[in-house]
């Protein structure tokens, strides 16, 4: 091959691997940047007056004196919205029977609109849910809400060779001649006054428990269910796996049972998670009767077997790479074979061994199937340690996916599920980062 | 070099028709020989004649090879290494050994040192350290590292690696030291004071040396043994062999005309 050509063809190979780089780089911005621009959401806010109320109330958060003077100034902003409504109340009794019916359905429906938007009506009885007893907490949803005040949402079906179309029609139309539609460029302009908006910094949203079903408060419940369903996890695979990796790689030869072993091993690593999530029911909670029901510890116990084969491999990997002439020196000084493991085989395999138990930590902090059917729940409070062997526990990846599809308001509190998921991925980056470093740090040391 | 023969009754190792097998190739051939105490033993020959193989064989580290197998006797100070009732860690702490690479362990030079005293139970800081110190005085190293004994072992040069490889292998107090190639890794200055060394410690110790480097042997031993394909060709006093070799086998070795 000429020089020339080969000249182009090693650029071109460094050329594709530049691009692919790119590539990869870029894919991960677009996917992490939105995760935490979006996920910052929901701890960096625009709070809304009603936020502070709820805070002070619920929480006995927030300054007695400040607080009541913002509800009174917010109050005083909002009694003209009150008052166009009784207004409009006396208003449709003297407009023609045949208007009434219809008028006083228009009416319920905008004053619904504007208990979502400002919270109960002065004077209305407390409602049961939290969260009909505050209005919009967030400035980004008070907009929406706002939008639902001044338009209907109607279909417009003119078009019979079309699909409908969404169309929003100004309320303001149904009470043509009333006095109440000043009420809407009233709300419309005045809405800062009445909800207040402020920059918010809530990092209750890591530390607080959840409130009427993620409506309100934060995620440690969720937190603490990932931590302790890892940390349990791990504290069950780790031994478990190290120890069957010196077995596979110090003491076990080549015969017919190893081998098998092996690719029953190279099987369970490939076993979809879902899988795991039945066998632990059927296995640990139905069968060995672990817990009654549903326990943290069946999910740990699940989650162990699902990391197992990693870790394994993982450990079996860096013992075997750990250069024989340690071995043979550690033996020559009259070392049985378990203390040259302990003493000179697993020091210098351990940044390896680490590196696959933190691989295994993310996988195991982050896995839902395995513990749909064995550990989780939607709605919990933060458990005590000793809870953990017979109480389920609500989990960053389960709670994620209830949020985003079988909460009953998904739409209202997109902001708790993208914090979830901001937090849930900050966790799992963490613990990788924590485990370069560590494995860098040991590295060096036994570097020298 | 005859002034330091030490008079001795029982050989300190003995082969009778000794032999050594991989699965079915015999890479040490119906050996036999008397290895005096307190002396220097050169063993010599071609690569592949056996000679590495033989000298695992005294502390039994051919146990690691699942397939090798053995033949004949092999006595230890009148003890059988191959019986199946030695126990083989006792017998590797009174026969130490020193590889081709110096192997320090990723760990301190005083945990390096101290690692033999420690599997004894030695646990004691001031007893340790005296260990330390004086293993490494007796491999020539002290004065160099004295100052950073807790520093990482793998820091220091190939020679110095390998003079504490040697350094660790006295601490556990062997009577025999067994050494394969100990310089083939290391540069001629390096060399040089490994060989000083291993005259500071005849008498003391007895030393079986593998080595390529027929200098070094003459240079270095009292009796000399000359493997070719697994038999033991010729078996004397290093001056003898070297000046007036019995085989014509071992001339031509000596003689550079093949090897």
């Amino acid at each position: 091959m000429h020089l020339r050509t080969r000249h182009v063809l090693n650029r071109a190979f460094t050329g594709l691997g530049y691009v692919a780089t790119s590539i990869m780089a870029g894919a991960l911005l677009v996917l992490l940047v939105p995760i935490f621009v979006r996920g910052a959401g929901a701890i960096v806010f625009r709070g809304t007056v009603e936020f502070r109320r709820y805070l002070f109330e619920q929480e006995g958060r927030g300054d007695r004196e400040a607080v009541h003077n913002e509800i009174a100034h917010a109050r005083a902003a909002r009694a003209p919205v009150y008052a166009m409504l009784a207004e409009a109340e006396k208003e449709i009794a003297t407009a023609p029977l045949t208007r009434q019916r219809e008028l006083r359905s228009a009416l319920a429906e905008l004053r619904d609109a504007i208990r979502e938007l400002l919270g109960p009506d002065p004077g209305q009885r407390t409602p049961v849910l939290l969260r009909q007893q505050y209005g919009q907490t967030r400035w980004d949803r008070a907009l929406v809400k706002l939008h639902e005040v001044l338009y209907t949402e109607t279909w417009d079906y003119s078009d019979p060779s079309g699909m409908g179309r969404k169309v929003y029609v100004p309320r303001a139309e149904a009470f043509t001649g009333l006095g109440v539609t000043a009420l809407f460029p009233y709300v419309e302009t005045h809405l800062s006054a009445m909800l207040r908006p402020r920059l918010t910094l809530y990092w209750g949203f890591l530390t607080d428990d959840s409130r009427d079903a993620h409506f309100f408060g934060g995620i440690m419940p969720e937190l603490l269910g990932t931590f302790y369903l890892t940390v349990g996890a791990m504290l069950i695979a780790i031994p478990l796996g190290v120890l069957t990796a010196i077995y596979l790689a110090e003491y076990a030869g080549d015969n017919m049972a190893v081998r098998f072993l092996r690719s029953c091993m190279s099987t369970l690593a490939g076993v979809p998670s879902i899988v795991f999530g039945l066998f632990g029911l059927a296995f640990f909670i139905n069968t060995l009767h672990v817990s009654h029901s549903k326990s943290v510890l069946a999910g740990s116990l699940t989650l162990a077997l699902l990391v197992l084969p990693t870790v394994i491999r993982a450990s079996e990997e860096a013992i075997r790479a750990v250069p024989h002439t340690y071995r043979e020196a550690a033996l020559s000084l009259g070392a049985s074979t378990w203390r040259t493991v302990c003493t000179v085989v697993l020091p210098a395999a351990l940044p390896g061994i680490l590196t696959g138990i933190v691989i295994s930590m993310g996988r195991a902090a982050g896995e839902t199937a395995p513990i749909i059917f064995t550990a989780a729940v939607s709605v919990g409070v933060p458990l005590k340690l000793w809870e953990v062997f017979n109480h389920p526990t609500p989990a960053l990846s389960w709670n994620i996916y209830n949020v985003s599809t079988e909460h009953e308001a998904v739409d209202e509190i997109r902001h708790v599920q993208f914090g979830m998921v901001c937090v849930l991925v900050g966790l799992v980056l963490l613990l990788n980062l924590t485990a370069i470093m560590l494995r860098a740090r040991i590295a060096r040391k036994l570097k020298g | 070099m005859s002034d330091v023969l030490t008079a001795s009754d029982t050989p300190h190792v003995r082969a009778e028709n000794f032999s050594v097998f991989y699965g079915a190739m015999e890479a040490v051939r119906k050996v036999t020989l008397d290895i005096s105490r307190g002396n220097v033993t050169a063993i010599i020959g071609p690569s592949g004649c056996g000679k590495s193989t033989f000298l695992r064989a005294i502390n039994r580290m051919n146990d690691l090879i699942p397939a090798c197998r053995t033949a004949g006797r092999l006595l230890f100070d009148g003890w059988h290494i191959y019986d199946p009732q030695v126990d083989v860690v006792a017998l590797r702490q009174r026969i130490g050994m020193v590889f081709q690479k110096p192997n320090p362990f990723p760990k301190s030079i005083f945990d390096n040192v101290a690692y033999g005293p420690r599997l004894r139970g030695c646990t004691r800081r001031n007893e340790l350290a005296e260990i330390v110190e004086r293993s490494l005085v007796r491999a020539a190293l002290w004065d160099e590292v004295k100052d950073r004994l807790h520093e990482n072992a793998l820091r220091l040069s190939g020679g110095q690696q390998q003079r504490l490889c040697i350094a660790r292998a006295l601490a556990v107090d062997p009577e025999i030291l067994l050494m394969d190639e100990p310089t083939s890794a290391l540069d001629p200055r390096a060399t040089t004071r490994i060989e000083d060394l291993i005259g500071e410690l005849r008498g003391s110790y007895t030393i079986i040396i593998v080595t390529h480097n027929m200098q070094q042997a003459a240079r270095v031993s009292d009796y000399t043994a000359f493997f070719y394909e697994g038999d033991l060709i010729e078996y004397g006093a290093t001056t003898e062999l070297f000046s007036r070799p019995r085989s014509k086998q071992t001339e031509d070795y000596i003689t550079g005309r093949f090897g």
